[in-house]
C-alpha cells in the first residue's frame, strides 16, 4: 500500500518536472524568436550614433537594423573594439576583430573649418547628419565642436578643402596595474 | 511500470552508465566546447533530442528491419544516414524559426548532430534485447546525461579560461584532467539492486 | 602598490566575520598620547577652490588684496559646493588655475602680525531653537561647513538631500575604523561638548525623529567623555564593537539596524542620515560661534625621527610642511600616504596641500613600500577576499573582469556596490593589487557610459536633423551619407563637382574684379 503510494508520487512528480522543463524550454524558445523592433533599439542604443555610413549602411539606425537580420557586428570604426564587445555580448556571438574593408578603428575627432579659407558654399551643412555646422550662404561656416561626431562627411564636398579632422581630447585609454612581464596571462589579455 | 524501476533506468542512465564519461561515447564533444553558457545549453537541448530520435527511429528500423534480412553490416550506414538527415531537418528549422540562434552557432549545429554519442547509443539499444517502451525510457535518460554533460562542462570551461594556470595546462589539457576527475566521481556512484 | 606587512602579519586571519570585513590591530596609540597638538602658521597657504559646473570658481577676492582671518574668498552659485574662507590674515599672494585639474589654487602669505587683525564671524548664536531647520541650514551653507569623513560634500547640501526624505535616525559616526587614523578620537576626548553641540544642532536641521553618536568600543577615553556631556540628552551613544570597515556608514547602519542598502544606492532610502563627528564639531562652531570651517585634525604618523600625533592644521596647509613640522626627514618626501593604510593613496604631487578629505598622513618605511611587478602573482583562487569582503562582493570575478575589461561583467558584479575598504588587497597571497584594478575597471565603465551619453545626444540630433530634412527638404537622408553607402557615382563624384564649383567662383572672382575696376579701388575678398 504505501509502496504504491510512493509509485504514484514518484510518477506524478516526475510528470511535473517534465512537464516543467517542457514548459520553460518552450518559454526560452520563444524569446530566441526576437521581437525585431526591440533587438534594434538594444542594437542601436550600444552603436556609437557618429552617422558617418562607414559600416555601408546610411546612419547607425539601419545598421542596427541590419545586425537583428544578420549582418556583420565588426563594421563599424568609430566604435572601435568595445562597440564590437558589447555586440557580442547582447547577441551571444564571438568578438572578432574590425573588419579592415571598413576602415581602422578611429580615436574619438571632430571636424575643423579653416575659416580664412571658407567660401560659403554650405555643402558642408547640408552635409552634417547632426546639424553641426552653423553658418549660411556667404557667411562663415564653423562646426560646433560638442555636435560634432567625427564622421568627417564634411570633408568631401568642400570645394576648397577647408575642413580637417582633428582628435578631439585625449584618447581615454585607462591603464592596468603593471604585471609580472613573463606572466603568460598578457596573451589572453591580448586577444580581441 | 514501477516508478522505482523507471527511475532506476533514468538515473543509471544518466549518471551511472554516462554515455560520454562512463561508456565513452560521443568524446569529440569534448572539443567542440564553445565558452558560452547559452550556446551550450540550446546545443544540449538539440542533442538530446536528437538521441531521443535517433533511437525512436533507428532502433526499431535495425532491430525488426536490418536484422532479420541479416543486413547486420549496414548498421552503421543506415544509423549515419538518419542521424545526419535528422540533423540537417532540425537544423534547418532552427534556423529558419530562432534566427538568434543560427547566428550564435553558425555550423556548430552540425557538428553536434554528428555526436558519435548518438549512434553509439542507437546502435547499443539495437543490439540490446529490451522492449521499445524501456529502449524509449533509456534513451531520455541517456540525453538527459548526455545534455548534463554537455551544460556543465561549458561551464566548467568558463572557469578554467579564467584562472592563471600554468602555460603548458591551459586549454585542453586541464579540460581532460577535469573531465577524468568527474568521471572517476561518477564510477563511484552506485545505484541500490 | 603598498603592501604593509605589519598590517599582514598582525591581522588576524580567523577573524573574517560572517559579514566580511576583519577586525585588524591599531596602531593609533601613540598619536593619541599627545592629544592634540597645534601647529604653528606656515608661512603660505595654497587653497584650492574646484570648478563648480564645468565653470570656474567666482572669486571674491583677486591678487594683492589683503584679507582677514574668516573672510569669504569665493563665492558659489548652489548648496553643492561650499564657499572658502580665509584661514588667517593675509595677503593675496597669486591666483592660478589649473585647466588640467580644473582647480583654482589662491596663494596666500600669512601676515606676520595677526593679532591685531580683526577677523569677520556671523553673530554668534547660542539660542538655535528658535531657528527653524531652514534657518540652521542656510547658516551652515553661508559658513561653507562641508563633510570631514573623507568624502567632503557640503553639509547643507546633504541636508537640503535629506529634507525631501524623512530622516528617522541621525546618526555621528565617530567609529573611525581604520587602523590607523584617531583625528575623531582625539577631538571627542578633548571636544566632547562641542560634537554633542553639533549633533543636536544636526537633528534639528534635518529633523531626525532620534539622533546617535555611534562609537567603537575600545575608545574608552572618548566614550566616557561623550557621557559626562550626553548626560541628560535624549541622544543615544550607540558603542559597536571595533571591526573594519564599519565606519562606512553602510556597514554601520546593518550593524546598528541590521537595515541592508548597497552601498551605491544613498542611505537617505532607508530613513537614515550619517555625519561624521569632526564634522559635528564644525557645524556647532559654525552655528554657536559664527566661525566658517578653516581647519581640521589631521592624524601624523611614521619612523622616527617624526613623532606621532593628531594635529590640528589649518586648510591649505602643505602637507610636507606638516610633516616637517612633525619632524619627519624630507628624505622620504616619496613615501607619503594620505588617508591611511587601507583606503590611502600614495601622495604623488608633493605640493599637496591639507583639505577637508585629508584625514590622516603616513610615511611609509622604507620596507612597506614594494613594487607591484617584483611582488605580485597569479591569483589561486583561495577565496580569502571573498571571505574578507564585507560587502558580499566577488573580489576574484571582479578582478579578472578588470582585467578584461569586461564593463558588462563588472555591472554584473556590482562593481559600483564596492566602497575600497581595501581588505582584499590586504589578504591576497599573491599580493594582486585589487584596489588599482578596480578603480581600473570603475573608470572603464565611467568611459562606457560616457560614450553610451553621447551616442544618446548624436542620436537625439540626428534624428531632429532627419526631421528637419523630410519636412523641410522632401529627402529622408542627407545626401552625403547616401553617396557614401552606395560606391557607386553620383552627382556628387568629386571631380566633377570641383570643376563646377571652380568656375562659380572663377566667375565670382571676375565680377568682382570687375566691380573693382568700376569702383576705381581694390576691394578686399573679404567673403
Amino acid at each position: 500500500m504505501a509502496a504504491d503510494l510512493v509509485n504514484w508520487i514518484g510518477w506524478l512528480l516526475s510528470a511535473a518536472l517534465g512537464l516543467w522543463l517542457l514548459v520553460r524550454l518552450v518559454a526560452y524558445l520563444r524569446l530566441q524568436i526576437p521581437r525585431q523592433q526591440a533587438l534594434v533599439i538594444k542594437i542601436d542604443r550600444v552603436l556609437p550614433q557618429t552617422q558617418c555610413g562607414k559600416c555601408g549602411y546610411p546612419g547607425c539606425r539601419p545598421y542596427a537594423e541590419a545586425i537583428a537580420a544578420g549582418a556583420a557586428i565588426n563594421r563599424c570604426p568609430p566604435g572601435g573594439h568595445r562597440t564590437i564587445v558589447a555586440l557580442a555580448r547582447l547577441l551571444n556571438e564571438q568578438p572578432r576583430p574590425l573588419d579592415p574593408a571598413h576602415g581602422d578603428i578611429e580615436p574619438s575627432q571632430v571636424a575643423f573649418i579653416r575659416e580664412d579659407e571658407c567660401i560659403g558654399c554650405m555643402k558642408c551643412i547640408r552635409a552634417c547628419p547632426v546639424d553641426a555646422i552653423l553658418g549660411s550662404g556667404k557667411l562663415m561656416h564653423t562646426v560646433i565642436a560638442s555636435e560634432c561626431t567625427g564622421c568627417d562627411l564634411c570633408v568631401e564636398p568642400c570645394p576648397v578643402d577647408c575642413i580637417d579632422i582633428i582628435p578631439d581630447l585625449e584618447p581615454a585609454q585607462v591603464s592596468l596595474p603593471h604585471r609580472r612581464v613573463d606572466n603568460p596571462l598578457d596573451e589572453l589579455e591580448a586577444q580581441p | 511500470m514501477p516508478f522505482d524501476d523507471f527511475a532506476r533506468l533514468i538515473l543509471a542512465q544518466a549518471f551511472t552508465n554516462n554515455i560520454v564519461l562512463i561508456q565513452l561515447l560521443g568524446v569529440s564533444a569534448f572539443f567542440a566546447f564553445s565558452r558560452d553558457l547559452r550556446q551550450a545549453l540550446e546545443v544540449a537541448v538539440f542533442s538530446a533530442l536528437l538521441l531521443l530520435v535517433t533511437t525512436a527511429i533507428g532502433m526499431p528500423l535495425l532491430r525488426w528491419g536490418l536484422h532479420p534480412l541479416g543486413l547486420r553490416s549496414l548498421d552503421l550506414v543506415l544509423l549515419a544516414g538518419l542521424g545526419a538527415g535528422l540533423t540537417r531537418f532540425f537544423v534547418v528549422w532552427v534556423e529558419s524559426h530562432l534566427p538568434l540562434s543560427r547566428r550564435r552557432h553558425g555550423v556548430g549545429l552540425y557538428l553536434a548532430g554528428s555526436n558519435g554519442a548518438i549512434i553509439g547509443f542507437a546502435l547499443q539499444s539495437s543490439r540490446a534485447e529490451s522492449p521499445y517502451v524501456l529502449t524509449l525510457i533509456a534513451a531520455l535518460g541517456t540525453s538527459l546525461g548526455l545534455a548534463l554533460f554537455l551544460i556543465a562542462f561549458t561551464a566548467l570551461r568558463q572557469r578554467l579560461d579564467k584562472i592563471d594556470a600554468p602555460t603548458a595546462f591551459r586549454g585542453a589539457p586541464l579540460l581532460l584532467i577535469s573531465a577524468g576527475l568527474v568521471a572517476m566521481s561518477l564510477m563511484a556512484l552506485r545505484l541500490p539492486a | 602598490m603598498i603592501v604593509n606587512k605589519r598590517l599582514l602579519l598582525r591581522a588576524k586571519h580567523g577573524a573574517f566575520s560572517r559579514a566580511g570585513g576583519m577586525k585588524l590591530t591599531s596602531t593609533k596609540a601613540a598619536a593619541l598620547r599627545c592629544g592634540i597638538s597645534s601647529m604653528p602658521p606656515p608661512p603660505r597657504l595654497f587653497l584650492e577652490v574646484a570648478d563648480h559646473r564645468s565653470r570656474p570658481a567666482a572669486l571674491l577676492v583677486k591678487a594683492g588684496d589683503k584679507v582677514r582671518k574668516f573672510q569669504q574668498l569665493s563665492r558659489t552659485v548652489d548648496l553643492s559646493q561650499a564657499p572658502v574662507f580665509s584661514p588667517l590674515s593675509a595677503t593675496v599672494a597669486a591666483i592660478s588655475r589649473d585647466a588640467h585639474t580644473r582647480r583654482t589654487t589662491i596663494r596666500l602669505d600669512i601676515l606676520a602680525s595677526d593679532e591685531n587683525a580683526e577677523s569677520e564671524t556671523l553673530p554668534p548664536l547660542t539660542d538655535y531653537g528658535s531657528l527653524t531647520a531652514a534657518q540652521i541650514t542656510e547658516r551652515i551653507a553661508i559658513l561653507g561647513v562641508s563633510g570631514l569623513g573623507g568624502r567632503g560634500m557640503p553639509v547643507a547640501h546633504k541636508l537640503a538631500a535629506a529634507k525631501k526624505r524623512r530622516v528617522q535616525q541621525l546618526i555621528i559616526n565617530a567609529v573611525e575604523s581604520d587602523p590607523d587614523i584617531s583625528a575623531d578620537e582625539a577631538m571627542i576626548r578633548e571636544r566632547s561638548k562641542a560634537v554633542v553641540e553639533g549633533a543636536r544642532i544636526l537633528q534639528r536641521a534635518s529633523s531626525a525623529e532620534r539622533c546617535g553618536i555611534a562609537i567603537s568600543k575600545e575608545k574608552k577615553a572618548a566614550i566616557a567623555a561623550l557621557r559626562a556631556a550626553l548626560a541628560g540628552s535624549d541622544i543615544e551613544l550607540l558603542i559597536l564593537p571595533t571591526h573594519y570597515p564599519l565606519g562606512e556608514e553602510h556597514r554601520l547602519i546593518y550593524a546598528l539596524f541590521g537595515t541592508e542598502t548597497a552601498p551605491s544606492a544613498s542611505i537617505l532610502d532607508a530613513g537614515f542620515l550619517c555625519f561624521n563627528a569632526a564634522t559635528a564639531h564644525a557645524v556647532a562652531l559654525a552655528v554657536n560661534r559664527g566661525e566658517p570651517m578653516i581647519s581640521r585634525i589631521v592624524s601624523v604618523d611614521g619612523p622616527t625621527p617624526l613623532r606621532p600625533q593628531n594635529c590640528e592644521v589649518l586648510f591649505g596647509t602643505p602637507i610636507w610642511h606638516l610633516l616637517e613640522v612633525c619632524g619627519a626627514d624630507p628624505a622620504q618626501k616619496d613615501r607619503t600616504l594620505i588617508n591611511g593604510s587601507m583606503r590611502g593613496q600614495l601622495l604623488e604631487n608633493t605640493q599637496a596641500v591639507v583639505h577637508s578629505g585629508v584625514r590622516g598622513v603616513r610615511i611609509l618605511d622604507a620596507s612597506e613600500l614594494l613594487q607591484s611587478d617584483e611582488l605580485e602573482r597569479n591569483c589561486i583562487n583561495c577565496g580569502h577576499c571573498v571571505s574578507a569582503c564585507p560587502v558580499n562582493l566577488q573580489p576574484q570575478a571582479l578582478f579578472r573582469a578588470s582585467r578584461a575589461r569586461d564593463t558588462f561583467q563588472l555591472a554584473a558584479l556590482g562593481l559600483e556596490d564596492c566602497i575600497d575598504c581595501g581588505l582584499c588587497d590586504q589578504v591576497c597571497p599573491s599580493h594582486l593589487p585589487l584596489r588599482d584594478y578596480f578603480g581600473a575597471g570603475r573608470s572603464e565603465m565611467r568611459l562606457w557610459q560616457g560614450s553610451v551619453d553621447r551616442a544618446d545626444h548624436f542620436r537625439n540630433r540626428f534624428d531632429a536633423h532627419q526631421a528637419r530634412a523630410e519636412r523641410k527638404l522632401r529627402r529622408p537622408q542627407s545626401v552625403a551619407l547616401a553617396a557614401r553607402q552606395s560606391d557607386s557615382k553620383t552627382e556628387f563624384s568629386r571631380t566633377s563637382a570641383k570643376a563646377e564649383i571652380a568656375a562659380a567662383v572663377a566667375r565670382v572672382k571676375a565680377r568682382r574684379a570687375e566691380r573693382a575696376e568700376d569702383q576705381g579701388s581694390p576691394r578686399k575678398d573679404d567673403d
